[in-house]
């Protein structure tokens, strides 16, 4: 199983915290491009 | 869409035809690192080739593909998925199957295609149950914890490159306040508690600094990936011991296999030698060797023959990256032509894409071909800068002096030393106002410049559309517009 024992615990969780099934929105998924790796990578060394 | 998002793709559309149901295994790539922000989940890409995009998950979104870890077939994920929300398997299959569907290849992998390499590096893993918690309504844009940092050794190097960004060189000599070995590990053994992911080690060259070595081993121990750019040479035994270290990853620079034009770019006799046997040992080490070739007027026609040189030699990936005006040394006669330009990209566009990437080439076409102060023609906000200097990382120096980016610290303008981590820790310069005001900036903070009014402020700061050190060698602010936007001022320097 690939929960084993936490099962219990993230249906706790997801329970109390009021999460359901309808949560798992894929829509929602972003990406964004930055240049973060610009400094080593751009004419640089 | 908003025009400044042009480069946020937001999957509102239809989800992609659904596939037949094949219960393919699927893996988190192990590249990946997740962070738990307020609003959302970051998946950050610690391969520092591929850290530039961000994938934004909602938390149960993440939590799915979480659960597919080092591999696990979606019948399992499902399962799971249903025994944590209660609710029908159907329902739980095909959400699965629609997370399968948008991430795939890119978060998710087939546990077959799994990259070893970094599966035996592991990061540190969210705990599942903390994937389950309820978002903010209010987009998080500044991280809690830095992702990245970057760490300027020192400005003396084994080369004098001709367009060298930090003024860096064999006359340099060795700075008299560089921060002591121990310091610097407990640098690194605190970025990793944090759970910062990687470290960029720049310089000058980091291999003329005795010590670098040991930074990237206790770096690879504290679960941080060292990236390192070098144009030394570097003895098969230093490689092979990093290589059985785990490192992953390791970028040499190198200009042209015309023995000539190698010496000339880089201002000493005999260099290219070194940097065969560099990339040889790497390459043998088991450590993927990329290359970064700075595209000059002076090596741009011999690229083609550089690239087939490399990519015959053991490189893994060949980056173009187009020089660019900095605080630097500097020349414009270092700029190719237009037409040049156009005749490197036909030849890209027959190379790999997997093995060849020419970066960065917005900012040239935006730029003009030498026309400084010429109003680049950025209508859709795509050539600006997509900033993260002060919101995912920083950068310091030898001396511990703290700046929001690499260009900052490497080119010493002294106005963005916003702290020093020869005193203060990872955690307090994160949290230091300074850091803050410059990577978030309010118009107040830009008044004075053409950013102070401008009806994008809000849109623009989200995005990070401000470069600090084009801002300052255009106008001589930090908080000012990028020259590359479309609302500022002509610039009266040429930036690519």
């Amino acid at each position: 199983m690939l929960l084993d024992n936490q099962a219990n615990e993230l249906r706790v969780r997801a329970s109390s915290l009021g999460i359901t099934i309808s949560d798992i929105n894929p829509n929602e998924i972003a990406f964004d491009e930055y240049c973060c790796a610009c400094c080593a990578v751009a004419g640089g060394t | 869409m908003h025009r400044l998002c042009a480069r946020r793709v937001v999957w509102r559309r239809g989800l992609h035809e659904r596939r037949s149901r094949t219960n393919s295994h699927w893996a988190l790539k192990p590249e990946f690192r997740i962070y738990r922000e307020a609003s959302h989940v970051v998946f950050f890409n610690r391969n520092p080739y591929e850290a530039h995009v961000r994938y934004r998950l909602p938390p149960a979104v993440a939590f799915v593909a979480a659960l597919f870890g080092t591999g696990h077939a979606e019948d399992e994920v499902a399962q799971a998925v249903t025994d944590t929300f209660s609710c029908s398997p159907v329902t739980a299959s095909e959400k699965v199957n629609d997370v399968v569907d948008l991430l795939r290849d890119s978060v998710l992998v087939e546990s077959r295609d799994v990259n070893e390499k970094w599966a035996s590096f592991s990061a540190q893993k969210e705990q599942l149950v903390d994937l389950l918690y309820l978002p903010t309504d209010t987009e998080t844009v500044r991280a809690h914890i830095p992702y990245n940092l970057a760490y300027v050794m020192t400005r003396r190097c084994v080369r004098n490159c001709l367009y060298c960004y930090a003024s860096a060189g064999t006359k340099v000599p060795f700075e008299e306040d560089r921060m002591q070995r121990a310091r610097v590990m407990d640098i690194i053994a605190e970025a990793g508690r944090l759970g910062v992911s990687l470290i960029s080690m720049s310089g000058g060259d980091p291999f003329v600094c005795p010590e670098t070595k040991d930074y990237m081993l206790h770096a690879l121990d504290n679960q941080i990936v060292p990236w390192v750019s070098t144009k030394a040479f570097v003895n098969a035994s230093t490689a092979n011991e990093l290589g059985r270290a785990g490192l992953p990853i390791i970028q040499v620079s190198i200009d042209s296999i015309d023995p000539d034009t190698q010496d000339r770019l880089c201002g000493i006799k005999g260099s290219l030698q070194d940097l065969k046997k560099t990339i040889t040992h790497f390459a043998m080490a088991g450590v993927d060797v990329y290359t970064n070739s700075v595209v000059t007027s002076a090596n741009i026609a011999g690229i083609p023959r550089l690239v087939e040189w490399l990519l015959n030699n053991g490189v893994a990936c060949c980056l173009l990256t187009p020089y660019t005006n900095s605080a630097g040394r500097h020349d414009d006669s270092l700029f190719p032509s237009a037409a040049e330009w156009d005749l490197l990209r036909s030849w890209e566009k027959t190379s790999d894409p997997l093995r060849v990437q020419l970066r960065f080439t917005k900012g040239v076409a935006a730029g003009g071909d030498n026309d400084p102060g010429k109003t680049p023609p950025d209508t859709d906000g795509t050539a600006r800068s997509r900033c993260t200097a002060g919101r995912e990382g920083f950068a310091f120096s030898w001396n511990g002096d703290v700046s929001p980016c690499e260009r900052l610290v490497s080119s010493q303008i002294r106005e963005a030393v916003v702290g020093t981590l020869a005193e203060q820790s990872i955690e307090d310069v994160w949290d230091s106002p300074k850091l803050k005001r410059l990577a978030m900036p309010s118009r107040s903070d830009c008044a004075g410049t053409a950013c102070e009014e401008c009806d994008e402020f809000e849109e623009c700061l989200k995005m990070g559309g401000r470069c600090m050190i084009r801002s300052w060698l255009s106008y001589g602010v930090l908080l000012g517009p990028d020259p590359l936007c479309s609302h500022a001022p002509p610039s009266p320097v040429r930036i690519f």
